[in-house]
């Protein structure tokens, strides 16, 4: 199918394609892997992030204005400053209201609010601390980033259970479609907590992933789909329907990469997209744990995005939550009928 | 483009669980005192008020009486809303999503299970999928926690989820709970006026918080033209989001980025600023916002005489965090609908607060478009603008 044949596709369940992001840079800083060289080293879908203190924010983002930080903002803040540096952008670039801050994350606040419970145990009602106690707020680790980059277009924070991250590239590539901006520095952070996550047997752990989105040419390479559903029997076609338009747009062996916090549920999935590719001929290798792989939350579907990109080969990249709800992303390296 | 219709709502509130009985309270205009939230490991901070649903309230909507949790206000008043719009039932072939925005989540329900010493925590924001679970909704699934901003800002993605063809109806809007860390932080910071919420008043100190669930049902017009006897109530025009970038926690004292996303709301609606009838605006009741927000109003629209109407109405229901926004937006739906202005809360205006309030009920209010403002932590903006159902963009 041409591209032009592709976005003729405008079948009322199959809404017309937007136009693909392209991704000018991209950022991980994960336990052990602080560059996209590491990253492509790594052994996915086995790469488990490990626990304790392993990430220096001062080759980042320098040595001040960051004391009151939470771990999340300093880890977002440092990957942004990686992922503009990747992109051969400046800080500059990121500031004004072209420029919009989409983050994606599932337990940035988790050890803030433990740290509230516990100053007040320990002092009392005035234990807290003014400069810590605003981080009770989700959406403030990414907004003490957008404050260092003076990034004015939009600071959103997205929060559903394991998709959020990639809901995050759903979310710019509606604002760059919609003309709010020009540019979205997208993606998800999450801070390390203390206690294991009901119905997985991991517990959270710190990581940042950034990508530098902006519009690309309508054939153009970058992320050629981003979509939110919720799976269930009745919707399945329907997702084939746009996972296998997004295989059109894209060149074999595919990348699947699925991420869930039950094997069955990520293996259907993956499954289901093994399926919709071999209805269009596309060979695909897939890229699915068999144990646990959500310790990362919403950064963990970003993972083998960020791999994919750093490799340069196509990927089917989907995060599904407990509740079914689905985030799956597409990215061409190149395109094939450009 | 199908335009996007207002076709449902559905409200959780300490004013009342639906839109009629929270109509009638407002039109009288007398603010209900503040209460005691009931919940009981508030520990210190339990004798701080707000305007909270009494424990027979939270259990008559499904919520736990001692410690709600804002995913539960979130299902019961989507549900209503679903249910007003015609679509509890046969809604084959439709694609609904589900976009809900949250500040604080299910945060108290993750604190009382760590307080139980529970070996295992669960993710605490879950308002999203549990609505679309509960409702059997399988359209897209988004939470947005913008902190006080979070409800106005997922109307705003489902209108986007909507104008790309991604769902044909979306659940959207707001819920929060009581949150011990919410109130823990807002009390170290001062920021709190036992004495009630007074927006623009010129005694205000502070805010206060409110709980619920505020959610409308958006959809296409070509979609709703195939339900017979049901109306919309207003008309989605559009919207403008900015970021200050500026303070962690004030608003910026230039009120630049609220002045743009309040005036992109008004440019992508197509509307001039004469057009607009009434502003609801964010007015948490706090010094600093009530006189940014009312500079960039009189900004846009001039002296207070020459303005829309404001209707603050945290003073009636107190900062409902990510509820709040949304709950403004459902307001100013009905606004619309009924062609009624509700008054003010009564308050002394403050000097620096130059913004046109009503002072009774304004009947046969003939407003065509609402806009509505909504702020947060961070520096987040968003507005919203509505219109009367066939009135010109």
């Amino acid at each position: 199918m041409t591209i032009e044949a592709a976005f003729a596709m405008s079948a009322r369940h199959n809404p017309p394609l937007l136009v693909p992001l392209a991704i000018r840079g991209c950022a991980a800083l994960l336990p052990g892997i602080t560059s996209l060289e590491a990253l492509r080293a790594a052994e996915l879908p086995n790469y488990r992030p490990t626990p304790g203190q392993w990430f220096d924010p001062k080759p980042f983002i320098g040595e001040r204005g960051h004391k009151y930080y939470t771990g999340a903002a300093k880890l977002v803040s440092a990957a942004i400053v990686t992922a503009l540096d990747d992109a051969r952008l400046t800080a500059q670039d990121a500031a004004g209201d072209d420029v919009g801050i989409a983050i994606g994350t599932n337990f940035a606040a988790h050890p803030a609010l433990a740290d509230i419970d516990a100053s007040m145990a320990r002092a009392g009602i005035d234990g807290l601390s003014p400069l810590t106690a605003p981080h009770f707020s989700v959406n403030l680790s990414a907004c003490l980033a957008g404050i260092r980059t003076a990034t004015t277009g939009f600071n959103v924070t997205l929060t559903e259970p394991v998709t959020a991250g990639l809901s995050a590239l759903v979310f710019a590539r509606h604002a760059i479609a919609g003309g709010f901006v020009q540019r979205v520095i997208a993606g998800a952070c999450e801070e390390e907590a203390d206690t294991p996550l009901i119905d997985a047997a991991t517990t959270p752990r710190s990581g940042a992933a950034i990508l530098v989105l902006e519009r690309a040419p309508k054939d153009g390479a970058g992320i050629v789909e981003a979509f939110s559903m919720r799976l269930t029997e009745s919707s399945e076609d329907r997702f084939l329907r746009r996972v296998s338009r997004a295989c059109q747009m894209l060149s074999g062996p595919i990348l699947i990469s699925a991420t869930a916090l039950r094997q069955a549920a990520r293996e259907q999935v993956a499954d289901l997209i093994c399926k919709a590719a071999l209805t269009i001929g596309l060979r695909s290798e897939r890229l699915v744990s068999s144990t646990d792989d959500c310790s990362l939350g919403a950064v963990s579907p970003l993972v083998p995005l960020a791999r994919a990109f750093a490799d340069r080969r196509d990927a089917i990249i989907v995060a599904r939550s407990a509740a079914d709800a689905v985030s799956v992303v597409a990215f061409a390296s190149k395109r094939p009928c450009a | 483009m199908s335009e996007i219709l207002v076709t449902g709502l559905g409200v959780i509130s300490p004013l009342g669980f639906d839109p009629d009985a929270m109509w009638s309270r407002l039109k009288d205009g007398v603010a209900p005192a503040p209460n005691l939230s009931g919940v009981s490991c508030f520990d210190v901070l339990e004798k701080r008020k707000g305007y909270y649903l009494s424990a027979a309230q939270r259990e008559a909507c499904g919520a736990s009486p001692e410690s709600a949790r804002a995913s539960d206000y979130a299902i019961a008043a989507s549900r209503r809303a679903l249910a007003d719009a015609g679509l509890d039932d046969g809604r084959e072939g439709l694609v609904i999503g589900a976009v809900i925005g949250s500040g604080m989540g299910d945060a108290q329900h993750w604190r009382d299970s760590r307080i139980a010493a529970c070996d295992t925590q669960d993710f605490i924001f879950r308002c999203a999928e549990r609505v679309a679970a509960a409702l059997d909704l399988d359209g897209p699934v988004l939470e947005v926690s913008t902190a006080c901003a979070a409800g106005a800002y997922a109307i705003a993605v489902a209108a986007m989820l909507l104008r790309s063809g991604e769902a044909d109806v979306v659940v959207c809007g707001g819920a929060d709970a009581p949150s011990f860390h919410a109130l823990a932080a807002f009390n170290r910071l001062g920021a709190l006026d036992d004495a009630g919420c007074r927006p623009f008043d010129a005694r205000r100190e502070g805010t206060l918080f409110g709980e619920g669930a505020a959610i409308l049902v958006l959809e296409r017009a070509d979609v709703f033209r195939g339900r017979e006897g049901k109306r919309a109530y207003a008309r989605f025009a559009d919207f403008g989001m900015s970021c200050d970038g500026a303070h962690p926690t004030a608003p910026a004292e230039d009120g630049a980025q609220l002045h743009r996303a309040m005036s992109a709301a008004i440019r992508r609606s197509g509307v001039g600023v004469d057009e607009i009838g009434v502003i609801i605006p964010h007015a948490t009741g706090t010094q600093l916002n009530d006189s940014v927000e009312s500079a960039v109003i009189s900004q846009i629209f001039g002296p207070a005489p020459n303005q829309p109407w404001s209707l603050p109405l945290k003073a009636y229901v107190g900062h409902g965090g990510g509820m709040s926004g949304a709950l403004s937006a459902l307001v100013a739906t009905l606004i619309i609908a009924r062609d009624e202005l509700p008054p003010a809360a009564p308050c002394e205006r403050a000097n620096e607060c130059d913004v046109r309030l009503p002072k009774a009920l304004i009947e046969r209010a003939a407003i065509e478009h609402a806009l509505v403002n909504a702020s947060a932590f961070g520096g987040a903006n968003v507005s919203l603008l509505f219109g009367k159902t066939g009135a010109a963009s």
